[in-house]
């Protein structure tokens, strides 16, 4: 009879929905558990890369004493050796001793291996590479410990997903089971159409269970994971290099990155990290060729490869904001500023805590759009943000973009880029020291800034001074004069030096030539002031290169000069 | 007379009663099990806690070890770089006897150095080889270690072992419930089934049923 057949098989139909309901439970605790698993994994990888992190960062410290007892050796066996070599030979018996005790306790102290390999130090300079010990110590075991929590991270995303999916499916399976029991208790019509509905269910849902039980996981493999935290230490130098700017070696490591960075997305085209990681490489190059040989095809070529690269991170991170800002600021070196800005502008609502970095970029890039009104106002909006919210990276900020701004004066000049870079300079010296945002104005003149070489008498007296700009090797100080007017007593004086050295791009500011004064001297007169290397009778000198010096009242940069201390 | 109907006495089906009972009894069943799965699993939810706790004071030992070790480590060298200039001095001394007065002074004063570094260095970690001394650090940080550690556990690998067995412990009896969900299949299968074929029905979900229970019982108890 019909009607009890209909009956018999819904009836049996729901002992099978109930029997496929226990099955997908058991998928559901399953998938449930390995989350579970996976994100306490995780977590414990994330309390590994602490605990490792303050270990080796004691070590690290321990390195350092090392370093600190070499060079104080150095400079007492040096000290011995300048006595020995101007005193008599009969008088210098025991500086000869010393100095031979000190050479045998530094040979002792190089042999000594570990941070003296030859990986890190040259016995011949003394020279050490901080930069790719630290990352040989601490960047690429973090890597790999942070790359390790991240594929758990994505097991247990991947396994709670599933589980999701699972216990969605035992509500539309309930959802079955009801309108299959409704067709079994209403006599008209319309039941054939619950009891086809549910089994449409049933049927649907099989398929779905079916296909998400056969999804697999896909994660990097422990040995891409240990390519790329090799790549990422090699990376760090390559970037540290950069932004010393020492673009010959960046470039030098950049070429030999290119290589292993392409062939590890090769064999894990799915890694977004290391396709990013390819990306950075590529852009640290192209960043160094433009820096060293201004905007051009050899540049573009590796900014374009590197764009092209962070497009597709940015497929599988869309929300990722120092993605979108490397995006940025590729477009900005390849000239495509409007779409730099908009970049730049999405990085931001990702990256709250990278404000003002991001707002001092904006002005850059919106004085190259010729909207220098804009600009300006995007500089004082940063500098009110660091005087409102001060984080101890702010100097970090100010001083890159300053650093670059120098840099694209030179390369890529830009109506009004001189005065957004003086503007950069007396921001971040009101913001840092006078807790301004802009320095406030003042009536004071200074005029140029004469380098001077003072002769004396046999008492030290000064009886002369000769105008020179350009000094010997290991020049201990260097003076200056300057004529001034309305110069306040009680106004706050800075003297801040800039140095580049030979064959490098970047000026660097030199934080331990900078001096501070509040102004006692005349209102109006004539004042000599001096770019002192710091201890000067330890035997050592101002480093070769050329020497920037800026002079500031109250914030304001008021007057500058240039002298070179041949190699 | 359909088959649902009692029989000509008046009396209900005893096949149909004895079936009605087993499906209630399998349910009942299924519904113990779960709720027996539930508390297996919060078992793994506290080792899990359990795991993590132990690796924060394991990385809390092993930084403040670590801040110990790096502390002797540096002291120790220092010491061996006053001892090795005190040592030069000294042969310098011996091997020129015309050298300066001042050359005993140094000498001196390097001994004084590298006396005053040793005494801060925990004595018990320095072994004598030969003329030299070396510190232990290995053994300095072991102390230093099972000092801190006092009676907190810091291998977070027991408890993760204990969350991990916990979670198969609960795969097992809920895949159990699956056994149950096909038994109460089959005897529903019998319950709507002519004569005889029924009690073939009902006989595979006894079969299962009593294979899920002893499997149960067996996961439970064993």
């Amino acid at each position: 009879m019909p009607e009890e057949r209909l009956k018999k098989t819904l009836t049996l139909l729901i002992a099978a929905a109930t029997f496929m309901g226990s099955v997908i439970v058991f998928l559901a605790v399953e998938a449930g558990g390995r989350a579970a698993d996976a994100a306490r994994d995780s977590r414990l990888r994330g309390i590994d890369y602490l605990t490792f992190t303050g270990q080796e960062l004691w070590n690290l410290e321990a390195d350092k004493n090392r370093l600190a007892s070499f060079r104080e050796l150095e400079a007492m066996r040096q000290v011995e050796e300048a006595y020995r070599l101007y005193r008599p030979a009969a008088e210098s018996a025991a500086n000869r001793l010393a100095e031979e005790r000190f050479a045998g306790a530094l040979e002792s102290l190089a042999a000594s291996g570990g941070v003296f390999s030859s990986r890190y130090f040259d016995r011949a300079t003394g020279r050490f590479d901080f930069l790719r010990h630290f990352a040989d110590r601490i960047i690429e075991p973090s890597a790999r410990i942070l790359e390790d929590e991240d594929r758990d991270r994505s097991r247990a995303a991947f396994w709670g997903r599933k589980a999701n999916v699972y216990t969605t499916s035992l509500t539309v399976l309930a959802v079955a089971v009801f309108l299959m029991s409704l067709a079994l208790a209403i006599p008209a019509a319309i039941r054939l159409l619950f009891a086809a509905t549910g089994l449409v269910l049933l049927a649907g849902l099989s398929g779905f269970c079916l296909v998400t039980r056969a999804e697999p996981l896909k994660i990097h493999s422990p040995e891409d994971i240990e390519r790329f935290s090799r790549i990422s230490a090699r990376a760090f130098v390559l970037q540290g290099y950069g932004i010393a700017g020492n673009l010959d070696r960046a470039l030098e490591e950049a070429g030999a990155l290119q290589a292993e960075a392409d062939a590890l997305v090769q064999a894990s085209p799915l890694y977004t990290a290391a396709r990013a990681l390819r990306a950075s490489i590529r852009q640290a190059g192209g960043e160094a060729i433009f820096y060293r040989d201004g905007p051009g095809k050899a540049s573009e070529a590796e900014i374009a490869e590197a764009r092209a690269e962070y497009e597709r991170v940015l497929e599988a991170r869309p929300e990722d904001g120092q993605t979108w800002w490397s995006v940025a600021y590729g477009k900005f070196l390849s000239g495509r500023h409007a779409e730099a800005l908009d970049a730049l502008r999405r990085a931001a609502r990702h990256l709250p805590e990278q404000e003002l970095g991001l707002r001092l970029n904006e002005a850059v890039y919106l004085l190259y759009l010729g909207r220098k009104e804009e600009s300006a106002a995007a500089l004082r909006s940063a500098s009110r943000r660091a005087v409102e919210r001060r984080r101890g990276s702010d100097p970090v900020y100010f001083r890159t973009v300053i650093r670059n701004l120098g840099r694209l004066r030179e390369i890529r000049p830009a109506e009004g880029l001189d005065e957004l870079e003086e503007s950069a300079k007396e921001a971040f010296l009101a913001v840092s020291e006078f807790g301004r945002a802009e320095p406030e104005t003042v009536a004071t003149s200074v005029g140029p800034l004469t380098f001077v070489e003072p002769v004396y008498d046999r008492e030290g007296k000064i009886v002369e001074l000769n105008e020179r700009d350009v000094y010997p090797p290991m020049t201990p100080n260097v003076s200056y004069m300057f004529e001034h007017r309305s110069l306040t007593p009680g106004f706050k004086t800075h003297q801040k030096v800039y140095w580049r050295p030979p064959r490098q791009v970047f000026w660097r500011e030199q934080v331990h030539l900078a001096k501070e004064e509040t102004w006692s001297g005349k209102v109006d007169g004539r004042t000599a002031w001096t770019v002192d290397f710091p201890l000067p009778g330890a035997g050592r000198g101002l480093p070769a290169g050329l020497y920037r010096v800026e002079l500031y009242v109250q914030g304001n940069l008021i007057s500058r000069g240039e002298f070179l201390v041949r190699q | 007379m359909s088959e649902d109907a009692p029989d000509a006495g008046g009396r209900p089906d005893s096949f149909k009663t004895a079936v009605s009972v087993l499906i209630a009894l399998t349910a009942l069943t299924g519904a113990l099990l779960s709720w027996k799965a539930a508390r297996i699993n919060s078992t793994a939810g506290t080792g899990d806690a359990d795991a993590i706790q132990a690796a924060l004071h394991r990385a809390y030992t092993e930084m403040t070890v670590s801040a110990e070790a790096v502390h002797q480590r540096s002291a120790f060298q220092k010491y061996r770089l006053h001892l090795l200039l005190s040592r030069l001095a000294k042969n310098q001394a011996q091997s020129d006897p015309g050298a300066p007065g001042s050359l005993f002074d140094d000498w001196q004063r390097e001994v004084m150095k590298a006396v005053v570094r040793r005494d801060a260095l925990d004595q018990d970690y320095l072994e004598r080889e030969g003329e030299e001394e070396r510190f232990v650090e290995d053994r300095y940080r072991e102390a230093f270690r099972a000092e801190a550690v006092g009676r907190k556990a810091t291998d977070p690998g027991p408890f993760i072992r204990r969350a991990e067995a916990a979670r198969s412990r609960v795969r097992a009896v809920v895949s159990l419930n699956m056994l149950l969900a096909a038994a109460l299949f089959f005897f529903t299968l019998s319950l709507k089934t002519a004569k005889p074929g029924r009690r073939v029905w009902a006989a595979a979900g006894l079969a299962i049923f009593s294979a899920a229970l002893g499997l149960g019982l067996w996961r439970l108890l064993g």
